[in-house]
């Protein structure tokens, strides 16, 4: 009893450390946020939003007007830019494509022989955007309809919103790399006691290393707690449907990788010899395991090899365990596999930590 | 002149011997360059292509325009795009997206095209947009089949730049080795600048002034050690990702020129920072947050090339943008002439940078009655 209270001490002595630092608050709560929703902004367009297509006008005839109206029921979100700069934004990368509607098209298809440019830039290639194109101008050409093409995407999940998933993805996962990194670095907290003295002079009074031990690791649960608490309402609020799959669907994913990381955080502590080496392996873990994990960008966008690679990141898994919850099975079941494999690492990294602190007992 | 470079031959030989933070400057770069150069490859690639075909489940209702296009969909595409798999109605095609035996299902019902076609995939993934893709080109040509028969004169044109724009690499390893030296560089460059709070904190700047050398003098020296790290780092980032990935960092003059300028601009940034910020441990964490938020808007971890329209803006205003606008330039092919707009907008900065943590610096030092 005495040693937990002692390891309770411990952990909220530690939490009461970290909420005094108003720099704590910028790198546990607001660069997640800001990151996330930076990330969310770049990978997360959902399924709502139509694909940009780049329009250069030169006719301005009625069945210039007309293509334009077609594409944008396809539905395109048709951006009208000068030659100019559409040719920028194209040899920069931004976009592929761009369709030139030259001047002299609307004759050209009241003479039955309609007639586009298609602007590209150097990674082009041929899709469905110029096609469309082609098929308006020829709808045009035969006096047709040009009503918008009847494909739906639905998620595999019928409960779930195809819209706002890849947002929910990709806030998730930065989430999760900022839950490593938060926790790994967390873990220099007992080399800086031991650097300032502190730790031999608890041991000295009589409290058990082990209650030392179990009050770093509590401690990280702790703030990853805290963190996933503010992380979440905020998120939450600014409109990440998190409750879409019911509550646990999000909290056992989240209480996953909060052991998980405290596991990690355990090891790094036990392995390490310093809180700088701590620090270090830290900010290089987190980041690198959030890339392998598919946190940033679906697995499918990288090499198979990097695929596989992946499995040694519980940010993989815990991917997995939304994936499952919000666009699969659905919570239960299906997130068995990856909240095992979480809890795995929790498991093993606990175990290394504890067997690498012995040696700061003496 | 030879109590600067005795201070900055200090500052240097004290990251030397400081291993970790050598760790830090080259190890995290690094790793980072081969995960993001391996893991992004394919979006830098002109052709893109999945490494194996997607598992397609059909399911196709009998109907005058469903038939052919179901047709067409099972054995016109090409097989390294698509594996169908004929699934006996929509929900079993759906049983196998939800039971991950297949990426995608396209349901093509008897009524199309009055009926919508249905493509069932995980949202926002490689095979939810390549599916799509796919089934829209094959109805939009079979729609009307007279329709397909009319020529559209379609002329490809490639675009030539009208203005200034970012050199596209085509390599993910080339751009992240240059994206990540962007973003390391303030890192490499806060090492000076913290290590003159250090020796306000310990003391030792107070002991050198006393021997006679004076505010200007020490803080010249900081600032000439600070500016040859960070050439030093890009020095050693260029040599190491040459040897390990291969990348190619162009012309040397041109390299050299925008490498100072470079340098400069991130020895500014730090002094400023340092200025307004004198305590080390706190200066450490708040240069961190700065440098990666800099890094994210700036391209140094996303590329450039896919920020919307908003960030591509911000990151116009950002000094490591400049950086990765430079340095993609000479690795492009370009000589000195090409990247003398970034160089000279760096060394402006720079500039601008240096008096304004001049000013802000000497204002603390008074207030702190260091002076």
């Amino acid at each position: 009893m005495t040693v937990v209270r002692y390891a309770w001490t411990v952990g909220w002595g530690q939490i009461a450390r970290t909420a005094r630092q108003p720099l704590s608050f910028m790198w546990i709560v607001v660069l997640p946020l800001v990151f996330a929703f930076g990330v969310g902004r770049l990978f997360a367009g959902g399924t709502d939003k139509p694909p940009a297509v780049l329009v250069v006008d030169e006719d301005r005839s009625p069945e210039a007007g007309a293509l334009i109206a077609g594409l944008r029921a396809t539905p395109f979100d048709v951006r009208l830019e000068a030659r100019e700069e559409v040719s920028d934004r194209l040899v920069a990368g931004q976009e592929d494509v761009a369709i030139v509607i030259p001047a002299g098209f609307g004759q050209s298809v009241r003479e039955g022989r309609p007639r586009l440019e298609i602007l590209h830039g150097p990674r082009y290639e041929p899709g469905g955007v110029e096609a469309r194109a082609q098929a308006l101008a020829r709808a045009l050409t035969r006096g047709q309809s040009l009503d918008p093409l009847p494909v739906v995407e639905e998620g595999p999940r019928p409960a779930a919103d195809p819209a706002k998933f890849p947002l929910l993805r990709t806030v998730w996962g930065v989430y999760v790399m900022f839950v490593l990194a938060t926790l790994l670095q967390a873990g220099a907290a007992l080399h800086e006691e031991r650097r300032l003295g502190t730790l031999p002079r608890m041991l000295v009074l009589g409290v058990p290393y082990s209650a030392v031990i179990a009050g770093h690791g509590l401690a990280l649960v702790l703030l990853g707690i805290l963190q996933a608490a503010v992380f979440f309402l905020v998120s939450g609020a600014a409109g990440v449907p998190w409750l879409a799959a019911g509550p646990l669907a999000i909290a056992l994913p989240v209480l996953g990788v909060i052991l998980a990381a405290s596991g990690l955080g355990m090891a790094i502590m036990g392995l390490a010899r310093s809180a700088a080496q701590v620090r270090n392996a830290a900010a290089i873990l987190a980041p690198s395991l959030g890339m392998l994990g598919g946190a940033f960008w679906p697995l499918d966008v990288v090499p198979a090899t990097m695929q596989q690679a992946g499995r040694v990141s519980p940010v993989y898994w815990s991917m997995e365990a939304i994936r499952e919850a919000f666009a699969y099975a659905g919570p239960g079941a299906g997130q068995a596999l990856p909240l095992a494999m979480l809890l795995l690492f929790a498991t093993l990294g606990l175990a290394a930590g504890v067997y690498g602190l012995r040696r700061m007992a003496v | 002149m030879r109590a600067i470079l005795s201070i900055a031959a200090n500052q240097i030989l004290r990251l030397a011997a400081d291993r970790g933070a050598l760790v830090m400057l080259v190890l995290f770069p690094i790793t980072l360059n081969l995960i993001l150069g391996i893991s992004l490859q394919k979006a830098f690639s002109p052709d893109f292509r999945l490494d194996r075909p997607l598992r397609v489940a059909l399911a196709v209702e009998e109907g005058p325009l469903a038939t052919p296009l179901g047709r067409i969909l099972a054995e016109e595409v090409p097989g390294d795009l698509w594996a169908v798999e004929n699934a006996a109605s929509a929900d079993a095609a759906r049983a196998l997206v939800r039971q991950r035996q297949a990426e995608a299902a396209v349901i093509v019902p008897a009524g199309v095209p009055a009926e919508a076609i249905i493509v069932v995939s995980e949202p926002g993934t490689v095979a939810a947009g390549l599916t799509k893709e796919v089934v829209r080109e094959t109805l939009a040509a079979l729609v009307d089949p007279l329709a397909a028969q009319i020529p559209v004169d379609t002329e490809y044109i490639p675009a030539q730049p009208a203005g200034a724009t970012t050199p596209v690499a085509s390599r993910a390893m080339d751009y992240y080795a240059v994206a990540m030296s962007a973003l390391m560089i303030f890192f490499a460059a806060a090492r000076g600048t913290e290590s003159l709070l250090q020796d306000r904190q310990t003391g030792v700047y107070f002991r050198v002034r006393a021997g006679g050398t004076g505010r200007a003098t020490y803080l010249l020296g900081k600032l000439v050690g600070t500016v040859l790290t960070s050439i030093l780092f890009m020095v050693v980032m260029a040599v190491a990702t040459r040897l390990l990935f291969g990348v190619r960092w162009g012309d040397l003059a041109a390299w050299a020129v925008l490498t100072v300028a470079a340098s400069l601009a991130a020895a500014g940034v730090n002094v400023v920072l340092m200025a307004l910020i004198r305590r080390p441990d706190v200066l450490d964490g708040v240069s961190a947050a700065v440098f990666q938020v800099m890094g994210f808007f700036g391209g140094s971890m996303m590329p450039i090339y896919i920020f919307p329209d908003v960030m591509a803006r911000i990151s116009r205003f950002l000094p490591n943008r400049w950086m990765l606008d430079g340095y993609l330039a000479v690795a492009g092919g370009s000589g000195v002439a090409a990247i003398l707009d970034e160089a000279a907008a760096l060394a402006l900065t720079a500039l601008v940078l240096f008096v304004l943590g001049w000013s802000l610096d000497g204002a603390a030092a008074r207030a702190a009655q260091e002076v």
